[in-house]
């Protein structure tokens, strides 16, 4: 199958490279322009002349952002990592549970309850976050990292996404366990989500992302700077009279590293799920 | 005749109770206040929650200033700042706040977004809490800017339901060494202003006087050739027949300038700091409290005043702070007590001299930070210094009413879509901006 897909025209090859490499340029291209940006002073980086890369490195553009009192980064990184880390554990939990249940349980309305589920997805998050707001507030959880988990904590799309794959697995398995003895439970653990690892992998690396970058919903639920993410810390560096653009290039970078490091270290995962789910970013 | 009798009973019990309903919402503050000592206040111990919107350095300034509070004020009242993101993030935030009953004690907010409170029923009204025996006195009401004073109640109602702590102002600034070398005189008028951004852009071959906010010169551009622009209940006048002809001539001075090549808005700049300081542009009309973002690329920077047409207006500019009430009269005088403070001499020079503010209170510009920080010179001193002393009457604002943010937005397009097209269709413009304002 993988001799099938090779491309053995010399010609083709080099066109193939060339447009490979294109696109590649054209997506690292922002992580170039954001990188240089983090090291040029404000003077260059607004200035209209291209200026690849700065005259000067200006370090302590991120020794200013990691350092300062008002805005900390530090406080705002572990936080982060706690949020995302935790919120796409149980993100995943209840994926495989869910994904799981409307793919093998039979029980009554369960096809009709899917649908209803997948309509779900047709309001826009907008429309409920006031509602979220109430209940968080509610349960006594505002400015707390647990309303930053709790809320994301289940995803219909991603129930979706790996129903389709449990889907894909014969009915002979799941018959074939049950003849055995074999518990639902056990059939779930011991055959689906091992067979499911690079889907798993990038619904986690998706969600991890999204929870990682979560804007308006952390904003939203903190009112103490030390239970805040990543990402208002950015906002800091922008006013209504003009912005940092170094100092925010700076910050953008602390903040896509780890994503960065994630993605090298699944990408084999990754590749693997998006080719077996069709799964866009 | 009975039945007659019977709806004109029912019809005058209904009135009545909903004017005594009205009567004494209006009363019950100002009752509650005058039952309450500052033993009372003091034994509360209250906290407040505030909601600010100041990022960078001026959310370093705004801290300062609840410090102060904190500090000094006889009460033991203590105020919890949090900075919520932009005006629009801290807005957004307040709107669900108020929906899930969990509302700050203070929000700084635009007074268009006030607005928004308002049917919430938590919106504080400040005017009876001005005058009563707590927070800021009388004769320091009096040196307060008036437009200030005058912004903060341009509602509907017309009644207070703000404090302003500063403002900034647009200001012109240019490129003093070009000016200089060219024996350029700096205008003070948009007549002037023109011709001399014609001159420099004779010399420097592209636009050369740049805007940045186009929502500002939507309204201001017309009124400083004369028209009225809208009242608090909401009637916009900029397009009736006793105004188009103003309107009209702003539109023109403005497409002039653009056509022929010596006017530019910030575009996709975002704000025109960065051509300025790196000398794309010679001058700009920006924000007092933008200096920060200037950094001129070997050439010396001067603030000098807005450029003004036939009736002077510049936009004094900036959020405001409201209060929410919570039905506890002890924390709603305390709430009081901290809006009023914003007014307050020390407090608003301090927020001042930190920031590209000039002071809400004039005594604030005889406070030692203040004074300290202008003897300190730079761009900034410069900037706050003009936006401070802009001669009596200048500085202007727009009142608000129900969906005067979008009527705003709409004037813009109308500059902004002059400034894209050359050969633009001002009269086309116009009735396109007065069916957007009429579906609203």
């Amino acid at each position: 199958m993988e001799q099938e897909n090779k491309i053995t025209n010399p010609y083709a090859r080099v066109v193939a490279f060339i447009f490979l490499l294109l696109g590649s340029v054209v997506m690292l291209f922002p992580f170039f322009w954001m990188i240089s940006g983090s090291f040029k002073t404000l003077r260059e980086i607004t200035s209209p002349a291209i200026i690849w890369w700065p005259e000067e490195m200006q370090w302590q553009n991120y020794t200013t952002v990691l350092t300062m009192e008002s805005n900390p980064f530090g406080t705002y990184f572990r936080n982060s990592t706690i949020v995302a880390i935790v919120n796409t554990v149980f993100t995943l939990f209840t994926t495989i549970l869910g994904a799981f249940a409307f793919s093998r349980l039979e029980f009554k309305g369960r096809d009709k309850l899917f649908n209803l589920l997948l309509a779900t997805m047709m309001v826009p998050s907008q429309m409920y976050i006031i509602t979220n707001f109430i209940t968080i507030t509610r349960m006594n959880l505002y400015n707390s990292l647990w309303a930053q988990i709790l809320p994301y904590s289940a995803s219909v799309f991603y129930i979706y996404l790996l129903r389709q794959f449990f889907n894909q697995i014969p009915d002979q398995l799941y018959l074939a366990s049950k003849v055995d003895g074999c518990s639902d439970w056990k059939f779930l653990w011991k055959i689906m989500v091992p067979n499911a690892k690079s889907s798993l992998v990038t619904i986690g690396l998706f969600n991890f992302i999204a929870s990682w970058n979560a804007y308006l919903w952390p904003l939203m639920v903190t009112g103490d700077i030390n239970k805040r993410t990543l990402s208002i810390g950015l906002k800091y560096f922008a006013s209504d009279s003009g912005s940092d653009y170094h100092l925010m290039m700076a910050g953008a970078t602390i903040v896509v590293l780890p994503l960065i490091v994630i993605y090298l270290i699944f990408q084999k995962y990754i590749i693997q799920g998006i080719a077996r789910g069709g799964l866009k970013g | 005749m009975k039945k007659l009798l019977v709806l004109l009973m029912i019809l005058s019990i209904a009135l009545t109770s909903v004017f005594a309903a009205g009567s004494s919402e209006s009363t019950t503050s100002a009752a509650a206040t005058t039952e309450i000592t500052a033993e009372d206040l003091r034994n509360a111990n209250v906290t407040l929650e505030f909601w600010h919107a100041q990022t960078g350095e001026n959310g370093v300034a705004m801290d300062m200033v609840v410090d102060l509070f904190n500090q000094t004020n006889e009460y033991g009242i203590t105020v919890n700042a949090t900075c919520q993101g932009g005006y629009t993030d801290t807005h957004n935030k307040v709107v669900s706040a108020l929906a899930a009953g969990t509302a700050p004690n203070v929000s700084q907010a635009y007074n268009n977004n006030m607005m928004t409170y308002m049917p919430s029923g938590k919106l504080m009204d400040l005017t009876d809490y001005l005058n009563d025996g707590f927070g800021i006195t009388a004769e320091e009401l009096a040196t307060v800017v008036p437009s200030y004073l005058e912004e903060n109640k341009a509602f509907p109602d017309g009644r207070t339901y703000a404090t302003s702590l500063g403002k900034s102002t647009e200001v012109m600034f240019y490129n003093k060494t070009f000016f200089d070398e060219h024996g350029l005189q700096v205008p003070t008028t948009y007549e002037e202003l023109a011709t001399v951004a014609k001159q420099i852009s004779e010399i420097t071959g592209r636009p050369s006087v740049g805007f940045d906010s186009m929502d500002n010169l939507g309204i201001y551009g017309p009124i400083n050739f004369g028209a009225q622009y809208a009242d608090p209940q909401g009637n916009l006048y900029i397009f009736d027949d006793d105004n188009i002809d103003a309107t009209m001539e702003f539109y023109r001075w403005w497409q002039k300038g653009i056509q022929e090549g010596y006017f530019r808005t910030a575009g996709e700049d975002q704000y025109c700091s960065g051509p300025f300081s790196n000398g794309t542009i010679i001058a700009y009309i920006g924000s007092s409290s933008g200096t920060s973002y200037i950094q001129p690329d070997g050439f010396e920077c001067g603030v000098t005043y807005a450029p003004v047409g036939p009736n002077p207006a510049v936009i004094q500019q900036g959020g405001n702070f409201c209060g929410f009430t919570t039905g506890d009269p002890i924390v709603d005088l305390a709430t009081s007590i901290f809006l009023e403070f914003m007014y307050d001499a020390e407090a608003s020079g301090l927020y001042a001299a930190n920031t590209g503010y000039a002071p809400s209170n004039k005594a604030g510009l005889e406070t030692e930070a203040y004074k300290a920080s202008i003897a300190e010179g730079g761009i900034a001193a410069a900037a706050k210094d003009v936006s401070a002393t802009y001669p009596d009457g200048v500085l202007a604002y727009d009142p608000v009413f129900e969906n005067s943010y979008e009527t705003r937005l709409a004037l813009s397009d109308v500059v902004e879509a002059i400034a894209l097209d050359t050969n633009a269709d001002i009269e086309a413009l116009i009735a396109e901006a007065e069916r957007t304002i009429a579906a609203l």
